[in-house]
């Protein structure tokens, strides 16, 4: 039981920072022109994340 | 890249993370990240091996605002992307070492060529009928990395560091070229 609450605290904690790390990248991408150096993948609606 | 980024966009979705309508939002940054973390690895190897990290670390703090703000030529693929980048820096880094410029020489080129990329920024944005606020916004933003820029090239010009000046000219020629073949491509009708 405790084990298994371990694991989806693990789980939790690595879930979060993966959305934190693609948010913090989503942001980058909505406030510039591209993020990118040679590639830009299709964006989608960013309007939110804008900072203007 | 986008096959990973969509397995761990799916795998946050299923852990109750974020919602599926974000999804998209999530894929994006995840796989931008990705792509820019791997490219950077392998450019940080590249600079190691050319015994040119700090200028490296120039390059990139300089050249990312640049690109970020003033835009440029994009590859369909990421690949050719990678390949670009990594060809680009490696070029940039023997360059800057193989060729020793004039002091005023960097310094004019660089002005001139800020000036060209500002310029041909603003007939891009104008082409592609960015919106009112992103227009502002990101006319602000490339007024202010100009001077900025061309505040440093001046301090190298002033106490003659003329390896990192030399750098600053050719990261200037980097996006201007860029800038160029985007809004060819724009004329031309051609998709990316």
């Amino acid at each position: 039981m405790k084990q298994s609450k371990k694991e989806t605290v693990k789980q939790t904690i690595l879930s979060d920072t993966i959305a934190n790390i693609a948010l913090t990248f989503s942001k980058i991408g909505a406030n510039s022109k591209c993020c990118c150096f040679y590639h830009q993948p299709e964006k989608p609606d960013l309007k939110k994340l804008r900072k203007f | 890249m986008e096959y990973l980024a969509d397995k761990l966009t799916r795998y946050i979705i299923s852990k109750g993370t974020i919602s599926k309508e974000d999804y998209g939002v999530y894929k994006y940054g995840l796989q931008t990240g990705m792509e820019m973390i791997l490219c950077m690895a392998i450019s940080s190897l590249i600079a190691i091996y050319l015994k040119s990290f700090m200028e490296f670390l120039f390059f990139v703090i300089v050249f990312f605002p640049l690109r970020a703000y003033f835009g440029g030529i994009h590859m369909k693929h990421f690949l050719s992307c990678l390949i670009c980048s990594c060809t680009v820096i490696t070029c940039v880094l023997i360059l800057s070492k193989k060729f020793v410029f004039a002091n005023w020489i960097s310094l004019t080129f660089t002005i001139f060529l800020l000036a060209g990329s500002y310029a041909l920024a603003l007939g891009i944005m104008k082409k592609q009928k960015t919106d009112r606020d992103e227009y502002c916004f990101l006319r602000k933003q490339q007024k202010r990395i100009a001077i900025g820029v061309g505040v440093v090239a001046l301090c190298f010009y002033i106490f003659h560091i003329s390896l990192f000046g030399a750098l600053l000219m050719f990261i200037t020629f980097i996006v201007f070229s860029s800038l160029v073949l985007e809004a060819l491509q724009l004329l031309m009708g051609i998709e990316r």
